[in-house]
């Protein structure tokens, strides 16, 4: 009955938080096709453990490895071998409940998605909530839509996080229900749950956590006694998978269903490019109307420019780890790179709508007779805005993870892009009639920052995520 | 050890700055403070060097004893950052006749005093240690590939200093003078080193003081 290809080892696995030891050399293994409860006092450190079985966290010693490979080091068929169900839906809840299946389809591989929704709707009774944007479902259909992200794919290890929480009898007794489906399938189920009623409707093994070690590992229903694994497989375990995408097709993925985000709730460019029209207009009076030679007034430009890109980058990144949408997409078998590339690009294409409407108020209020060279101007726009929301992209990731939460953006990002500032600067103010000169390496000054920055972020963004 | 050696070299130093170097005839007595200046700088640039690489070294291993490396070197370099900046305002009022003159070496070492800040704030509004120790790390990393645009930005865009008075290796001072820019870079290298120690072992003593609760 067991095989190897879907065996999780966890092997002397220990986490710490700095000075805080949360779990310490647990060993246990789980073959294919078990049903385990995973139990244990609050602060035990069970949902850390079961983090660290997604792969949302890293051990601190030992590893969790899946059919002999370690986590850590899994290529993206392994990795999606694995669901996870945790407190929180990772759900977009401005998408609707389709359009957060069709995504989450899409960065697994999941050929055929209506096919696949259509089967978990069989399951589930999602048509009720499909078409309902996801922030304004009930806890008990919130849960049947995170229920359906993490089986779309089929996970042959499907993990829970106190599932049962919240939920009304009927609906604890349809999880109930569909967990033993996947466990009569061959899958492995591994929950954690305080509630003891709970081990008598289903788990055959209790593993107990208590202080961060292991202090029980037991057999509650022998194997005789199990049911057996039925040689069928349920039509929501068997969606058609192809190869994900990989770094430039998640990219995208995510970047349009960032876009999707600001079209419906248009919170990025509103905000954002209203408050640079504020500044711009404020500063405007510092400067002499059409000293655009001077310096001054495409000074002002690149202030209003760099504050929107800081506000919208910062929503952005921000709306994200507030509905821990990014741990859904951590738990994606994409390339971590790919997150910051999707966000940058959609900063991008959102900040493109927002220059327009800068510069326009510029030439409107500041640019006074002064002859644009209009295609200059727009190349000097891309190349510089390019720059910042690199950058901003970052550290903004950062940023939401410290105690001052986005406003620490503006602290990380304005020394770092003072050289692209200066740069772009000296070259609006000659695409505005200014006096020409040295264009060649201020392009190669901007080109090359942009390029050093793009390589750093893309290399270690998957740090600044990880847990 | 490298408190005694300091103390030494500062002392050898401050003599050669005052009494062997000789003075200069255009600038006055005011240019011996190019010296420390000089000296400052590099030691600003070799922390945030370390930094660097201590924070490459974290995020391949996990060991936060990297970390430690990294943010004892980040405060060191803060000090070292806002003297070459004060002692070059001192030089640059004599000189220039004003003490900040927008020029790129200068603003440069404004924008790495202004990195060391972030990463110094960075750290103090993250509580959790290791999570600290990453982002300081990212952090560390990216800012540091702004270093070469303050080593090149003499080059690239015209400047109110003087010109490098040290040129592939030929000199445009007398050989006293060399020689005591040169100690003052030795001096003040064994300087930073002495520090960042010392930051390191109170930081190593806080951490065992933690760890078995008596923090």
């Amino acid at each position: 009955m067991s095989s190897p290809a879907s065996r999780l080892v966890v092997e002397g696995v220990g986490k710490d938080f700095g000075y805080h030891h949360v779990l310490r050399d647990v060993h246990f293994t789980v073959e294919e096709g078990e049903y385990i409860a995973l139990m244990g006092s609050n602060g035990a450190g069970k949902t850390t453990l079961l983090r660290m079985i997604a792969g949302l966290s890293r051990p601190s010693s030992g590893s969790v490895s899946i059919a002999g490979v370690d986590l850590r080091r899994a290529g993206p068929g392994l990795r999606r071998r694995i669901g996870f169900v945790s407190h929180e839906s990772l759900l977009y809840p401005e998408l609707t409940g389709r359009e957060n299946l069709e995504f989450h389809a899409g960065l697994f591989g999941v050929e055929n998605v209506d096919a696949a929704i259509e089967s978990l709707d069989e399951l589930l009774d999602l048509a009720p909530i499909l078409d309902r944007q996801a922030g304004v479902l009930s806890r008990g259909n919130r849960q049947r839509l995170t229920l359906a992200r993490a089986l779309l794919h089929a996970p042959r290890v499907l993990l829970l996080d106190e599932p049962f929480t919240g939920l009304d009898e009927e609906s604890s007794n349809r999880l109930l229900r569909i967990l033993q489906t996947l466990v009569d399938s061959g899958r492995t189920v591994i929950m954690t749950t305080h509630d003891r009623a709970i081990l008598e409707a289903g788990p055959r093994r209790l593993v107990r956590i208590e202080g961060g070690t292991l202090h029980e590992d037991r057999v509650l229903v022998p194997a005789e006694q199990a049911h057996e694994v039925v040689d069928y497989t349920p039509a929501f375990l068997s969606p058609t998978l192809t190869m994900p995408p990989k770094l430039i097709g998640s990219a995208f993925a995510i970047a349009r269903k960032d876009l999707r985000i600001e079209a419906r709730t248009r919170d990025v460019v509103g905000s954002a490019g209203l408050f640079a029209i504020c500044v711009l207009i404020t500063m405007s009076f510092t400067s002499p109307p059409g000293e655009t030679a001077s310096g001054m007034a495409t000074g002002v430009l690149w202030i209003s420019l760099l504050f929107a890109t800081l506000l919208g980058v910062g929503r952005t990144m921000g709306r994200e780890q507030a509905d821990r949408g990014i741990e859904g997409l951590l738990l994606a078998p994409t390339p971590k790179s790919a997150i910051f590339l999707g966000k940058a690009i959609a900063s991008l294409v959102l900040m493109a709508f927002v220059s327009v409407a800068i510069v326009v108020m510029f030439i409107i209020f500041m640019a006074g007779n002064a002859s644009i060279d209009f295609p200059a101007l727009i190349g000097v726009l891309a190349i510089g805005t390019t720059g910042l929301v690199i950058v901003s992209t970052l550290f903004s990731g950062i940023a939401v993870g410290t105690r001052l939460g986005e406003s620490m953006l503006q602290l990380l990002v304005m020394p770092v892009v003072i050289p692209l500032m200066v740069g772009s600067v000296e070259l609006t103010r000659q695409t505005l009639g200014g006096e020409v000169g040295g264009v060649g390496t201020w392009l190669a000054i901007l080109g090359g920052f942009d390029i050093v920055m793009l390589l750093a972020s893309l290399a270690t963004f998957v740090f600044v995520i990880e847990e | 050890m490298l408190g005694i050696a300091t103390t030494v070299l500062m002392a050898v130093f401050a003599y050669m700055c005052f009494f062997y170097a000789p003075e200069d005839v255009a600038q006055g007595p005011v240019q011996r403070v190019f010296y420390p200046h000089v000296g400052s700088a590099w030691v600003a640039a070799l922390a945030f060097f370390v930094v660097f690489l201590a924070s490459i070294a974290y995020l391949a291993t996990r060991d936060l004893k990297w970390d430690a490396w990294a943010s004892a070197s980040a405060e060191v370099g803060l000090l070292f950052t806002s003297g070459t900046l004060v002692l070059g305002m001192i030089w640059g009022k004599s000189f220039w006749g004003t003490y900040w003159a927008w020029d790129p070496r200068l603003t440069s070492v404004l924008v790495l005093w202004l990195l060391y800040l972030a990463y110094t704030a960075l750290r103090a509004y993250v509580v959790e240690p290791t999570r600290r120790a990453r982002f300081s790390s990212v952090l560390g990393i990216v800012a540091f590939l702004d270093v070469p645009i303050i080593y090149f930005s003499v080059k690239w865009w015209r400047t109110q200093h003087p010109s490098l008075v040290i040129e592939r290796g030929k000199a445009h001072m007398p050989p006293e003078m060399l020689q005591t820019l040169l100690f003052g870079v030795l001096t003040f290298t064994v300087f930073y080193l002495y520090l960042a120690g010392m930051r390191m072992r109170m930081q190593r003593l806080e951490r065992q003081a933690r760890l078995e609760g008596k923090l």
